[in-house]
């Protein structure tokens, strides 16, 4: 495993060090940079323009750009982003990472969840009208144009409705002379959440260990339910209890959208494979030995199912910054995905260039965690 | 997970431990403390407001791009946006002001009118009182150390952007170039700026008096003397610095929200304020800018009547003009005007009020001089002459631009000449296509072109036209034939409008027998040809201009005098003209408006309508949409529409 990891971790280091160095190419490659700005304004003489370009070191070759780059990436320095100049990019990145990975991470784990629960249940009930229907409705939702789609839900559930606001993740009269920074607020929702999914967790795995089904099902409610209350007892007392409220109900609208858009896909890639592994002999094995349906269905074959969706988990939380693009635009959400598109927009090569590098590393780091949780899941994996 | 698997420890243990660690971590303060909360004691020695706020209300509006910063130096310089604009232009003064609707000068902190510079030796100066009521919103007055702190600071760190393009310190590399030398205090409330020569209207009272911003030197001293460059002061945060502006600063959440207050110590609240028909105005009586004749075209009081504004910020046009119709924002701050896809459903809303102004822009095609044929004024003109703006802006436009044919767009009222430009319009306007090529093609011809096949103009049993036989072999005076030419344009995803007068263009190119391409590009492929590449070698581009200040209009000089034909200048085509230099000399160095006008129209407008170094195309209104039940404005005609102005914060007063 030691030996697997290190290996891995090598090769990524010449993969992270070819992508960042194609990135860094490709987007000075770019028509066009910051100091566009500048020229378009009549006003501005041209020295203030040579200013800046001597400010952000674009007057230098590009080849000393990169390797100056480079060096200071090693160090941990991603440089200064120039559409927020002299804010440290490593800094933007920080601040915005919270928002994005509380909606996605909600969106992610909700629709892996669901579409987990509901494909296994289509596979073992197939054949029917609700199996034809769902699988369409899946269809529909893997293949629906997200822009579109997203857009469509504002209108209809925030214009039509009034459901859900518009846009952001606040909303400013709340918010306005408010002591506290969002972020302050969204480290205490992520933290209490992953708390309480830990608490989950713990409780799963302990109840499980009893013997007798119905008390085992008895005591996972009774914690879970005695997790709940301590989890809204603590909301309920917070003084940010109100902000939080606030981040929550603007995420709905963003997470359901989300949420239906990936549900679709991982419905379907779980009831293939499960149907899959139904044909295998060791169900039929199984069935032979008179085990009862639900450990056939739960151990034997949603088990074996579970691979391919993993795999897809993973990655897809490797790509969360990617698929925020579109979605942290539309619902105006101000994440990593949306500060990657401003800065490759807007020529700030070391936003983008920072955005890009935290995808690449968490994509690198996903690819390796698959591979460690796929020997866990399948015993007979060897690397 | 192996070591887990054979710990005596049960698994459950493990994770119900993890689970209790965590609620307790979670439980424990988080890293950043709470601000403090500290009660701020009313000030009795403040003076009340002259003018109340009618019923307390809050300004909502919307933006689409999120502000960046909160500190006025940062958004002088590199953090130079628009949005940033919005949100901080108003926190800050100077010593005068441009008063729409007509953008006559009136001081803003100066107690009295500007008056021209006098010699001083070497020197050319001004010496201004500063109002005795001009104070900082934390209470401390403004004095002329001001004014004096901040030259300085933008003279020794350096800085560029609107700092150095308002402030005109000396460049070292240009001494010769008028610039400020010195600022000085003479007393603590009279300011003396020096300059290296006699200063045109543009240097003063505009760009230093006018646009020349200050900041508290009691709030930025520390900063400014603990700093190494101009980055250490850009790095400072900018919340609790006083302003002398009609808004403080409040507040910015990044992604979501940022706002102002109205500052209730401004100079400025509670003054009567007429604009004349002449360009004249009045404030508290005092005429400023002419003798006050004719009609009177605006009457208010300045508030701010706000408590505070509260900028929302939208991902996009679409869902802030959702929200406007939702009643979210009374009004959407949008330099370009809406786009024209989302106008339809609003107009038809009965809680909006559209408002259409002329912007102070134009949308171009600029001929490269250093090429043959475009360096030829015979070429310029008949390919000028084929292209039908008013056909263009009616017909293929739909209405939504407006056809121009000078450099001053007709929407700046005080320095247009409506008789002028009609002359310059000659040969332009109100013939049909087949006028348009004959007319051409006798410019071509007189000028020595050739064709092998010349354009023509079919004609029926009547002698009515009916249709266009095109020419091709088209040949310049020296014998060489015409080079196939690329025209850049930029693609219909950055501008529709532009995507299509370019390929009409074309057509329009080839029907005279110009070998002429339009290439749909990148925005910013095009400026690095024209404006970055140093060695320039496109034949035409289509690109727009901002206008800038339309109290006066130095684009001229920017734009088309010879010094700035250099790599990356603002003369791209590398207009070179003697006549047009001196003119445009004496224009940026008259000492009246006057003057400055009589020199626009006799001699500068006519030499660029001659030489045409830019065919200047069309421009579009801005349209822009206000929430009536919520807000009003004392009037709605102005150039640019309110969002030029900032949002005229200072006018804008609850409908209720």
């Amino acid at each position: 495993m030691v030996r697997l990891i290190g290996h891995r971790l090598l090769q990524m280091l010449f993969v992270f060090w070819l992508f960042l160095t194609m990135l860094f190419f490709m987007l000075h490659l770019a028509p066009g940079d910051i100091t566009h700005r500048f020229i378009l304004n009549p006003n501005i003489p041209l020295a203030a323009r040579q200013i800046l370009i001597e400010r952000l070191g674009l007057d230098q070759p590009l080849h000393l750009q990169y390797l100056s780059y480079l060096g200071n990436f090693v160090r941990g320095d991603l440089g200064v982003s120039f559409i927020q100049y002299p804010r440290d990019v490593t800094d933007i990145l920080w601040e915005l990472l919270p928002r994005t990975l509380l909606l996605f991470l909600t969106a992610t784990v909700t629709a892996y969840w669901l579409g987990f629960i509901t494909g296994k249940f289509l596979a073992w009930h197939r054949g029917g009208t609700f199996e034809y229907s769902m699988t369409v409705a899946g269809v529909l939702l893997f293949t629906v144009f997200l822009p579109w789609f997203a857009l469509m839900m504002i209108w209809f559930f925030s214009f039509i409705l009034g459901w859900f606001p518009i846009r952001g993740f606040l909303t400013p009269a709340v918010w306005l002379g408010e002591p506290y920074r969002a972020n302050t607020v969204f480290a205490y929702m992520i933290f209490s959440s992953l708390a309480l999914a830990v608490g989950v967790v713990a409780v799963l795995s302990a109840t499980r260990r009893i013997a007798e089904p119905r008390t085992a099902r008895l005591a996972m409610y009774a914690g879970w339910g005695a997790l709940l209350a301590v989890f809204a007892l603590y909301w309920a007392f917070s003084p940010i209890r109100h902000l939080a409220a606030n981040i929550a109900y603007h995420t709905i609208l963003p997470v359901l959208t989300l949420t239906l858009v990936a549900y679709g896909g991982v419905m379907l890639l779980t009831r293939s494979s499960m149907l899959e592994t139904l044909q295998e002999d060791y169900i039929l094995t199984a069935r032979a030995k008179g085990l009862p349906e639900r450990v056939v269905r739960n151990r034997h074959a949603a088990r074996n199912a579970l691979l391919p969706v993993v795999t897809s988990l993973v990655i897809s939380v490797a790509f969360v910054i990617g698929g925020g693009i579109i979605t942290e635009t539309i619902f105006a959400w101000p994440g990593l995905g949306r500060a990657l598109l401003e800065g490759a927009i807007q020529g700030d090569v070391p936003l983008a260039l920072g955005a890009l590098a935290f995808l690449g590393v968490i994509a690198l780091i996903g690819h390796i965690v698959v591979d460690i949780v796929y020997m866990y899941l399948d015993p007979r994996i060897r690397y | 997970l192996r070591a887990l698997r054979s710990s005596p420890i049960p698994k459950f243990k493990v994770l119900a431990l993890l689970g209790a660690l965590s609620l307790l971590l979670t439980a424990c303060p988080s890293p950043t403390e709470e601000p403090e909360v500290v009660e701020t004691p009313p000030d009795d020695d403040t003076p009340p407001p002259a003018v109340g706020v009618d019923e307390p209300f809050t300004f909502n509006s919307g933006i689409f791009e999120d502000t960046t910063t909160d500190n006025f130096w940062a958004h002088f310089d590199p953090d130079l946006t628009i949005w940033n604009a919005y949100l901080l232009n108003e926190t800050s003064c100077s010593l005068y002001g441009v008063e729409a609707p007509t953008f006559a000068v009136v001081p803003d902190t100066a107690a009295h009118d500007w008056e021209p510079a006098q010699q001083d030796g070497d020197v050319w100066f001004v010496e201004v009182e500063i109002r005795e009521d001009a104070v900082w919103s934390d209470g401390e007055p403004v004095t002329a150390n001001d004014f004096v702190f901040t030259f300085n600071a933008v003279r020794d760190f350096s800085m560029a952007g609107n700092w150095i393009s308002y402030w005109h310190p000396e460049d070292p590399e240009d001494p010769e170039a008028t610039a400020v030398v010195n600022v000085e205090a003479v007393e603590d409330k009279t300011v003396r700026i020096e300059f290296n020569n006699q200063p045109g209207l543009a240097f003063w009272p505009h760009d230093v008096g006018v646009n020349g911003a200050i900041q508290a030197e009691h709030f930025w001293d520390e900063v400014v003397e603990g700093a190494a460059t101009a980055d250490d002061i850009y790095n400072a945060s900018g919340a609790g610095a006083p302003s002398c502006g009609s808004v403080v600063f409040e507040e910015r959440e990044a992604g979501a929200f940022a706002s102002v207050s109205r500052n209730d110590t401004w100079h400025r609240i509670g003054e009567q304020v007429r604009h004349f028909d002449d360009g004249t105005v009045e404030v508290d009586g005092t005429l400023y800018g002419g003798p006050g004749e004719g009609e009177v075209t605006a009457e208010y009081t300045i508030g701010p009547f706000f408590e505070d504004e509260v900028f929302t910020l939208y991902g996009a046009q679409d869902s802030a003009v959702l929200a406007l119709r939702q009643g979210e924002v009374d009004y959407l701050y949008n330099p370009l005007g809406m786009e024209r896809g989302l106008q339809d459903p609003v107009l038809d809303d009965p809680d909006l009020e559209a408002i259409s102004n002329p912007a102070f822009g134009i949308r171009y095609m600029a001929y490269n001089f250093r090429k043959a044929p475009m360096n030829d004024k015979a070429f310029r003109q008949a390919l000028s002459t084929v292209i039908d703006r008013e056909f263009m802006a009616d017909s293929v436009l739909g209405g939504v631009a407006f056809p121009l044919f000078q450099m001053m767009p007709p929407g700046n009222v005080a320095w247009y000449d409506e008789e002028q430009s009609q002359r310059q319009q000659e040969g332009y306007v109100g013939i049909d296509e087949f006028e348009r090529l004959e007319r051409a093609v006798g410019i071509l011809r007189e000028a020595g072109y050739s064709w092998q096949q010349e354009p023509a103009v079919t004609r029926d049993d009547d002698g009515e036209p009916v249709d266009i036989q095109a020419g091709s072999g088209l040949t310049m005076p020296d014998g060489q034939p015409v080079p196939d030419l690329e025209l850049l344009t930029p693609g219909p995803g950055y501008d529709p409008l532009r995507a299509t007068y370019g390929v009409w263009i074309e057509r329009w190119a080839q029907e005279l027998g110009i070998p002429l391409r339009a290439n749909l590009t990148g925005f910013g492929v095009i400026v690095d040809a024209v404006f970055v590449d140093p060695e320039p070698d496109w034949d035409l581009y289509i690109l727009g201009w901002s206008l800038g200040n339309p109290a006066i209009p130095t684009f001229y000089e920017s734009f088309f005098h010879s010094r700035h034909a250099i790599p990356g200048g603002n003369n791209a085509p590398a207009f070179q003209n003697a006549e047009f230099d001196a003119a445009v000399d004496r224009f940026m160095a008259a000492a009246t408006e006057e003057e400055a006008y009589e020199i626009l129209w006799s001699e500068v407008e006519p030499i660029l309508a001659e030489e045409l170094p830019y065919t200047v195309l069309f421009d579009t209104p801005i349209l822009e949409f206000y929430r009536r039940a919520e807000v009003i404005w004392p009037f709605t005609e102005t150039i640019g529409g309110f969002q030029f102005q900032y949002g005229l914060k200072d006018l804008v007063r609850s409908a209720q």
